[in-house]
Parts: structure tokens; C-alpha cells; sequence
């Protein structure tokens, strides 16, 4: 039975990482997936083959006890999976997040009261510190739920403040507790450590501004890792510890790239979210040139390569099956059409790339920044739909712009740039926009879905 | 729970180390269109946690008691985040199409 579920967890562990492998190839990535619910199941039945090799009985009640809980688990997930919009996956994602960091809130809770009088100092250290973790995860990931889906915009004006506040008062609490100082009774520290923990998460999400989203979903996606990883070395199963890390280090990773793609330290993520720079650059002038849905749809017929930059504006205007019929379209016309996305498009690493494989467009013809940029240069016509900020050229040529050192979409490399925004406001960073006063650059104040049909209906009657 | 897999610090250590360097290895290999799937997908199986809850039910007393309420709990919680990042991260990476079929 030993060598079994031994056997069994090396097995898990090689599908988890050949999966996880597989899910770097937009082609292997569905089987990668497969992989590791296959590995899942195998943990779970070598967990099972370990417990019934060191009691030697076979403990039925509890095997089905278990085995309904997951089975139930199973349904209520795909249930809540289906339940969402694709354009919702960011909450979703950060939905179950939380409720990771619940469920390792609550292990380690039953692990403390289960061995209260026998806990050494190392392992209420690791519980404790679990506890406080996993409810942080939970609470701030709930807020970033709220936050996500829109029904949640107050921000208080001392968040910062409380944040700090909180996360003291868990530390003094911690502290108390290991220390057996019996200020509190343990029952009550728990309690307190509880409740702080809880506000201190609300604190730490609801300091973040709605720009920096993918920040913050990719460090709590990080924070249940190292949560694992932690509950893995206290119940000394290295499955866990591998997996932990490997999450933590997804991660890590995610976090490192969104907070490179929009030049923002991680600090400042965080703790100075809420102060927008209030240097900005002086107001200028801008020399707008409007045009037509007609000039437009003439201008993409005689283009030969055509970049299309979408921004969350066309999420929001729900236009990406739009985008496809005018690929399709100037597909006809022997037009090469391309897009081009930025890595903070969207509310979560990789969100845009999601809804245009939603809308059909295939993976092919989707760019990342350094492949957009080359492919722009080369391009005649570079089509700007609801994107903003990520197109700012103060970001390459105004030392004194807040988002400067930003790498941006280099829209102004193609011969001619066409922009459909619904008016000349500026966009979630609050910066006046120079691209739009640029003499190759022409403006269609639209929105973006109303914008994109007319030029449709246009091409099609040519 | 006597458990033989159980590992010396260091080996523990070197345990760590290796995964910290394979994760980023992998990770940083995969393209940013799929980074949504990726991170869906992790979070389903950091969910690996409910071992945890699985080893904490099986080990202690089932009474009808307030530890056994909340690892019952626990696991259930854990199993909807598993099932529910898998299901999602099948989701949309059925969406992704190539351009040649």
C-alpha cells in the first residue's frame, strides 16, 4: 500500500508538470489540462492508499463521507464554472481563488484546535500563519470579485492607513499567541487573529485601483500557492510543497511581467494605488483630423497589412464578433489583418486574448507587444479600437508623463492610424493622449461596436 | 499518521529549490495568450490543499464535533475550487482555435 500511494504521488507530480508544460502551447494546451485533472484525481486516491496503509483497517465511513464531499464539490464547481460569461472570467478566477484560501484557512483551524495542548512553537507558527494567509486570500480575493464585476467602486480615502493597521494588530495577535503571554485566552486570540486577518485582505484588495487588476489577481494566485506549500510542509507531503511552489512561482512570474508591462513597481501598486501622479504633463493643443466610416473602409481595402490594437473599450462594447466579420471581410480584399495586444489589455493577465478566441479570431493571428511593434512597422493602416493608455506615445517621449518608461503599442510606426474612441477623454491613467494630435493619426468618435458595424455595412456594399 | 514521506530538511530544501527553478522555467515559456488558461489552471491545482483536509478527516475521530464541521467544510470549499478552475480552464482553451482547421 505504501510503495502504491508513493508510486501514486510520483505519478501525479511527472502529469502535473508535463501538463503544466503542455499548457504553454496554445495546440497541447487543451490535453495539458487533462493532464492535470488526471493527476488530481491520482493525489486524491494515493492520499487515500497512504491513510489505509498506516491504519491497516478500511475506514468506509469515512471513505464515503469524503467521497460525497468531493463529488458534491465537483457538481457545485461546474455548476458556478458554467454559470459565468467569458467576459466574467476574471471574477470567476478570482471567486475560486478565494475560496482557496478558505479551504486552507480552515485546515489549518482544524489543525490547531485538533492538537492545541501538543502544537510545538514551529508548527503553531506554520498554522497560524496559514490561518492568517488563507483568510487574506479569501477576503481580498471576494473584494477583487466585487471590485471585477463593477458592484464595488468606494474608496476610502485612509485605506492605506488601515491596511498597515490590520496587519500590525495580526502580527501583535501572532506574536501574543506563540509567545503564550496569556493576554488572551487561545480561543480568543484565534478569534481576533480571525476577524484582522479578514479586514486586513479587505484593506489590501480595496487599495488597488482598477487599472492595476492584473496585478493583484496574479499575487493572490500567487499567495494560494504559498499557502499550499505551507500547509504541504506541515502535513510533510511533498506533493503538496511541489505544487505550492510551482502556483507560487506562476504566480510570481505574472505578477513580475504585468507590473513591467505597466511600469509600475509593485509597491506603488499597493500602497501608493490610490495616488494618481499629480504632475501631469502640460495640456496641449491637439490638432484633431476626424473622419468617416467610408474613408476608413476605403483606407483598409488599399492596405496590404493591417494591425488591429483592441483595448478593453471593445470588450466593454461587447464588438469582438464585430472584429471578426471586417478580418473576414479585408481577408477578401488579400488584406493580412493582425492584432496586436498589450499585456495589461483587459482586467487579468492574457483576458483580451481570451475574448477574441471567444469571438473566433484564431490564435495565429494574434500578436504579443514584441511581434505587434515589428508587425506595425511594416503596416499600412493601424486600427485603434477602445484601447488608450497602452497607445500613449507620452509614455516614449515625455520624461515628465506619469506612465513614461511604459513600453506601449507603437501605433505611430504604421503609415496611417485610425482611432474609433467614443470621445477625446483620456483614458484610466488620466493622461492627455498626443497620438491623437499626430498628423498620420485620424479620429472616429464612435462607439466601438456601432463604429465597427458601419464600416462593415461600408465594405460590404462595395 | 506516520508518514514515509517525510524528508530531511535539506532534502526538503533542494526539494524547493528545484521546484522554484522548474516552475519559473515552465512558466516563463508559456505565451501571453494563454496566460488567462495558465492562471486558472494553477489556481485549480493549488486546490491540491484539500490532501490536507482529506488526511485531517481520515485521521481524527468523526464525531459530530465543531473540528470535524469545519474540515467537512473545508474540503468541500476545496473541491469547488479544483473542479471549478478545471472546468473553467477547459472552458476557454476549447475556444482556442488555429487558423487551419
Amino acid at each position: 500500500m505504501i510503495l502504491l500511494a508513493n508510486y501514486g504521488y510520483l505519478t501525479a507530480t511527472t502529469l502535473f508538470v508535463v501538463g503544466m508544460i503542455l499548457m504553454g502551447n496554445p495546440k497541447k494546451a487543451a490535453r495539458g489540462n487533462g493532464l492535470l485533472i488526471l493527476g488530481m484525481i491520482l493525489a486524491i486516491i494515493s492520499t487515500f492508499a497512504l491513510s489505509l496503509s498506516n491504519t491497516g483497517t478500511i475506514p468506509w465511513n469515512k471513505i464515503i463521507l469524503i467521497s460525497s464531499l468531493i463529488l458534491i464539490g465537483t457538481y457545485l464547481g461546474r455548476k458556478i464554472s458554467f454559470s459565468f460569461k467569458i467576459t466574467r472570467m476574471p471574477e470567476l478566477v478570482s471567486l475560486f481563488n478565494g475560496f482557496g484560501g478558505l479551504c486552507a484557512a480552515l485546515i489549518s483551524l482544524t489543525g490547531i484546535i485538533a492538537y492545541q495542548g501538543e502544537l510545538n512553537i514551529f508548527t503553531k507558527v506554520i498554522l497560524m500563519g496559514s490561518l492568517f494567509l488563507g483568510l487574506v486570500t479569501f477576503s481580498g480575493s471576494i473584494i477583487a470579485y466585487y471590485k471585477l464585476a463593477g458592484k464595488l467602486k468606494s474608496k476610502l480615502s485612509n485605506n492605506v492607513i488601515f491596511m498597515w493597521i490590520t496587519l500590525f494588530s495580526c502580527f501583535l495577535i501572532l506574536f501574543d499567541g506563540l509567545m503564550e503571554s496569556n493576554t488572551f485566552d487561545f480561543t480568543i486570540s484565534l478569534v481576533l487573529l480571525s476577524i484582522f486577518s479578514l479586514l486586513h485582505g479587505i484593506f489590501f484588495a480595496n487599495g488597488v485601483g482598477g487599472g492595476d487588476m492584473p496585478v493583484l489577481i496574479s499575487v493572490l494566485n500567487g499567495l494560494t500557492g504559498v499557502l499550499t506549500a505551507i500547509s504541504g510542509i506541515y502535513f510533510e507531503n511533498t506533493i503538496m510543497v511541489l505544487l505550492g511552489v510551482f502556483v507560487g512561482a506562476t504566480g510570481l512570474i505574472l505578477t513580475i511581467q504585468m507590473s513591467k508591462a505597466m511600469n509600475k513597481s509593485i509597491r506603488k501598486v499597493f500602497i501608493g494605488g490610490n495616488k494618481i501622479s499629480k504632475f501631469k504633463p502640460t495640456d496641449l493643443e491637439l490638432k484633431i483630423n476626424e473622419t468617416s466610416p467610408s474613408s476608413i473602409a476605403s483606407d483598409l481595402t488599399y492596405a496590404k497589412k493591417v494591425a488591429i490594437v483592441p483595448g478593453y473599450g471593445l470588450a466593454i462594447a461587447q464588438a469582438q464578433k464585430t472584429c471578426l466579420e471586417l478580418k473576414q471581410l479585408l481577408n477578401k480584399y488579400d488584406t493580412d489583418v493582425k492584432f496586436v495586444i498589450h499585456p495589461v489589455a483587459g482586467r487579468m493577465p492574457g483576458h483580451m486574448n481570451v475574448l477574441l478566441a471567444e469571438a473566433n479570431i484564431p490564435y495565429e493571428d494574434i500578436l504579443d507587444l514584441e511581434q505587434g511593434n515589428e508587425y506595425i512597422a511594416e503596416s499600412d493602416v493601424c486600427f485603434v479600437i477602445g484601447a488608450n493608455d497602452v497607445v500613449n506615445i507620452s509614455a516614449e517621449n515625455e520624461k515628465t508623463s506619469p506612465i513614461y518608461g511604459m513600453p506601449i503599442i507603437q501605433t505611430y510606426k504604421s503609415e496611417k492610424v485610425v482611432v474609433i474612441k467614443r470621445s477625446l477623454s483620456n483614458g484610466y491613467a488620466d493622461i492627455q493622449n498626443p497620438l491623437f494630435g499626430e498628423e498620420n493619426c485620424r479620429m472616429f468618435f464612435m462607439d466601438a461596436k456601432i463604429g465597427l458595424e458601419q464600416i462593415v455595412v461600408d465594405l460590404k456594399e462595395r | 499518521m506516520e508518514n514515509v514521506f517525510s524528508l530531511s530538511p535539506i532534502d526538503g530544501l533542494y526539494t524547493i529549490l528545484l521546484c522554484v527553478l522548474v516552475g519559473i522555467e515552465v512558466i516563463r515559456n508559456v505565451p501571453a495568450i494563454l496566460h488567462t488558461p495558465l492562471m486558472s489552471g494553477s489556481n485549480a491545482i493549488s486546490g491540491i490543499i484539500i490532501i490536507g483536509g482529506v488526511i485531517q478527516l481520515l485521521e481524527n475521530d468523526l464525531g459530530l464535533n465543531f473540528t470535524t464541521i469545519i474540515s467537512c467544510f473545508g474540503v468541500l470549499i476545496g473541491t469547488i475550487n479544483v473542479s471549478g478552475g478545471f472546468f473553467v480552464t477547459h472552458r476557454m482553451l476549447k475556444m482556442f482555435k488555429s487558423s487551419k482547421n
